[in-house]
């Protein structure tokens, strides 16, 4: 490592973003809380992947990753957009997963979200899917854009916004994803991994040409110093492949729980059903049809 | 009892046509059976065809310096062999098996398309009669993944290696059309009570192999044609001269190359989780473990199709996620063996031969994919690419494991498909000739690889000290072609005189035993209702249940033989489908 290449003490002190943590930290606390003492329960595997989630997003914006992605490698760059946009918005929305969020919310914040509300009316409207989809992979894209991804990573202000929308857009596709919302007609398995899997497509589009092309295309990593050691290329190739690797990992893994999911539930109700028909065939016979 | 007669759709025939007979009714068939049937005897035939070219491959290779074969057609059987035994042999012998099983095994009289099922299987075989047509000219040589510019116009200018592009298109759309018929046919027409959750485990696996199909093949089909218009058409999609690129050929054909693998050995597996309850005598060990991971090794399988091209000039990070995605492989793979492995766990084992062969599966598969591993490893794949360290992988994860899969599959439907028994003497000693065989043929082919030796040399020097390996090796593949024809003989024996099978010989799990043996055109007189992942273990609970209840058990007994089929049928019971 050369000098003046961030090493593991590079940690930000961000106030807006310890902020922003601590507070998100604090609501899920309270919703925790209302949660257990509603139902006397232990929600330990959302606690957990909650918790994972908010360290994640820690370690994306104020660990030694957010300084070397800033103007050494494109790849911790990317690796802290991933993890902006996917695995902390991933893990967060499945800490907030049913049924903790009906228990767990104020009776405003309940109401709010009432199919009846504006807003809970908005967050299950058909077209909330397709443009949380549209978003996320606009923003991708959009931040993908050599110029303005150089452009994003020289101006603070400009980079903020990046990784509030990456953050946001994430946020917005897991919500599709994972559908955490209290109250019955939630979204179709299958469409909900129709949607991931769409936006896996969508990522592809980054990831596949980092990973191949054999020309770099930011200029701003490929004239840094290299302080690494790794050649722009490689480290734009490491960008690439590092990205695919997790977006396709990521949805195998929900596709594999997704699946098992569904076999569960499927062997259920068709057991549910049976018992519902022999407990009406248990019932006194009516009178024979007569069919001659 | 009440008996409460619901009213039932009744069929009115106005004429009765007599059955078909006699070969025109083999040609113009349209029943899954007897299309099942089809595949299964031309696969076979061109598995002997391909095992022959194999012998012939191996005997110019017992000794070194040979002058058995020339190089140039050492270079077609290379081919001829290699392109049988995947386009003609292990693919369409899985759609032989799914055509005949899957539509018994889920309760269905046929399959959804009928007529395409007949369309798919003759195109096939039109693929098939125009690759070999070849050899009356001059057969292809440019190896069965016809890398470019081997394959090109300069370098193999005959028409051979148009037939293997035409095979390719040909057996293409028949895997696609049968796959699309599958998919419909295990979507839609279950029997009741057959949630996804109660699907016989061999039917996932076709399934699976099916999607894995329709995602594959428009990718080869578009890659050959591509080839075809570079070699007639002076396109220049895989010429560097004009701008094309040979390494796209080879991203195209692995792209469909490697899901292929698993395109080969889905359904395997499939045959392997319905054997191995049977013959333990206790449900499989992990149902939904199972068929998760069968879709998790589909979705991995079109992500590692680089780890073939690893001596490419490719960057290294790619490699890394290439070797990273093709190890996660390991993962499902593993969770089926250690599954397999439980069900068998303090089962009551019934030593036949089907489960000789699931075991033998075992064992092999499980090497070939420790192999893989290995392979899996960039630079481990450096020192051994190319080498017959490769040939010895290979084999022993499509040999091992998908033929050991057909054969376990043959013994064990036989007796369905034909209402005999094959001989479980010869069948035995046709299994040790193959196990042995195999592990002589193939294991010492590692040596040779880890020794240098490259795959597809037509002889070498008696000092590189591979005479003896490579002599081990041919002995092997003698006493593996000596296997093959004891099942052979078994089969055609008992076709005569084999032992009358009755509907259910081997007290198994899934619905194809709930009708006779072969089972009518119809199928079920009644389809029953499946209440769980093994519905004639249940149909055999209720009937024995009903027996005593109406304390019929002694007659029952004194009509041992009659099946559990028949009395079920005569019974009706879980408000069964009635024809």
């Amino acid at each position: 490592m050369s000098s003046g290449a961030p090493g593991w003490g590079a940690w930000s002190t961000d106030p807006g973003v310890i902020v922003a943590i601590v507070f998100t930290a604090a609501a899920y606390g309270a919703c925790y809380r209302r949660a257990h003492r509603r139902t006397g329960r232990r929600y330990i595997s959302q606690l957990l992947t909650f918790t994972t989630g908010l360290g994640l997003l820690t370690l994306a914006l104020l660990s030694p990753l957010d300084a070397i992605g800033d103007r050494w490698l494109l790849s911790a760059h990317m690796l802290q957009h991933v993890l902006l946009a996917d695995i902390a918005p991933a893990l967060l929305v499945l800490g907030v997963g049913p049924p903790l969020l009906a228990h767990g919310l104020s009776p405003e914040l309940l109401r709010a979200l009432s199919p009846r509300a504006r807003l809970g009316r908005l967050l299950r409207s058909r077209w909330f899917a397709p443009v949380a989809l549209g978003l996320w992979a606009a923003t991708q894209w959009g931040w993908s854009i050599p110029v303005v991804f150089d452009a994003a990573a020289g101006n603070p202000w400009l980079h903020a916004v990046e990784h509030l929308s990456l953050l946001g857009s994430g946020l917005l596709l897991w919500m599709v994803v994972v559908d955490p919302l209290p109250g019955q007609g939630r979204r179709a398995v299958w469409s909900r991994l129709g949607y991931l899997g769409a936006s896996r497509a969508a990522a592809a589009v980054v990831c596949l040409p980092l990973t191949w092309l054999d020309r770099t295309l930011y200029s701003r990593y490929a004239d840094a110093p290299r302080g690494y050691g790794i050649s722009g290329l490689t480290d734009q190739h490491i960008a690439g492949a590092g990205m695919c690797l997790i977006e396709f990992l990521v949805f195998g893994v929900a596709f594999i729980s997704v699946f098992l999911d569904l076999l569960g539930r499927e062997e259920q109700g068709t057991r549910l059903k049976e018992r519902a028909s022999e407990s009406n065939r248990d019932e006194p016979a009516r009178e024979p049809v007569n069919i001659s | 009892m009440a008996t409460s007669l619901a009213p039932s759709p009744q069929i009115a025939t106005h004429r009765v046509e007599r059955e078909p007979h006699g070969w025109t009714s083999w040609v113009t068939t349209t029943d899954h059976k007897r299309i099942g049937i089809l595949y299964l005897v031309t696969c076979f035939v061109f598995f002997m065809v391909g095992g022959v070219e194999a012998l012939l491959m191996r005997s110019q290779l017992a000794v070194p310096e040979n002058t058995l074969i020339n190089a140039e057609h050492y270079n077609q059987l290379v081919t001829m062999h290699g392109t049988t035994m995947i386009f003609l042999f292990v693919i369409p012998v899985w759609a032989g098996f799914a055509n005949y099983m899957v539509p018994l095994m889920i309760g269905a009289r046929d399959m959804a398309f009928p007529r395409l099922n007949a369309l798919s299987y003759w195109l096939f075989v039109a693929g098939g009669v125009v690759f070999y047509s070849s050899v009356f000219w001059n057969p292809p040589d440019a190896g069965w993944f016809s890398y470019t510019p081997l394959s090109n116009g300069t370098y193999s200018p005959t028409a051979g290696q148009d037939t293997w592009i035409y095979l390719i298109h040909l057996t293409g759309l028949a895997s696609a059309i049968g796959a699309i018929n599958i998919v419909v046919t295990i979507a839609t027409m279950r029997a009741p009570g057959m949630g996804w959750g109660r699907l016989p485990l061999f039917c996932w696996g076709v399934l699976t192999q099916a999607i894995m199909l329709i995602v594959a093949i428009p990718v080869i089909g578009a890659a050959v044609t591509m080839l075809l218009t570079d070699r007639h058409f002076h396109s220049c999609y895989f010429d560097p001269r004009c701008g094309g690129s040979p390494l796209l050929w080879q991203h195209l054909f692995w792209f469909f190359g490697h899901p292929e693998v698993y395109i080969m050995i889905l359904p395997g597996f499939g045959v392997i989780s319905e054997v191995l309850p049977v013959f333990a005598r206790k449900p499989i060990f992990g149902y939904r473990a199972i068929a998760a991971s069968t879709v998790g090794i589909a979705f991995l399988s079109v992500l590692v199709w680089a780890h073939h091209m690893f001596t490419a000039p490719i960057p290294l990070v790619v490699l890394a996620f290439f070797m990273i995605s093709s190890m996660a492989i390991a993962v499902p793979t593993g969770v089926k063996v250690i599954n397999w492995v439980a069900t068998l766990w303090r089962g009551s084992i019934l030593f036949r031969t089907p489960l000789y062969f699931a075991c033998g599966f075992l064992v092999l598969f499980t090497l070939g994919g420790l192999s893989g591993v290995m392979l899996a490893i960039f630079p481990i794949d450096w020192q051994l690419h190319g080498s017959y360290f490769v040939v010895a992988h290979f084999h022993f994860v499509l040999v091992a494991g998908a033929v050991s899969a057909v054969m376990s599959a043959l013994y064990y439907w036989f007796p369905k498909m034909t209402g005999r028994m094959l001989s479980e003497s010869l069948g035995k000693l046709s299994f040790w000739f193959q196990f042995v065989g195999f592990l002589v043929t193939f294991g010492i082919q590692h040596s040779l690889g880890l020794s240098g030796m490259p795959r597809r040399v037509y002889t070498y020097n008696a000092d590189t000290g591979w005479g003896t390996d490579n002599l081990i090796s041919t002995i092997g593949a003698f006493i593996l072609a000596t296997g093959v024809l004891l099942t052979v003989a078994n089969v055609v024996r008992s076709l005569k005189r084999g032992v009358p099978a009755g509907p259910d010989p081997w007290k198994a799990n899934t619905l194809e035993w709930f009708s006779t043996s072969p089972p009518p055109a119809h199928n079920f007189d009644v389809i029953p209702k499946v209440t769980s992942v093994e519905p004639m273990k249940d149909l055999r609970a209720q009937i024995a249940q009903r027996s005593r209840d109406d304390g019929a058990l002694r007659t029952a007994r004194v009509r041992a033989p009659v099946s559990v089929a028949g009395a079920v049928q005569s019974t009706t019971p879980g408000g069964g489908e009635h024809v």
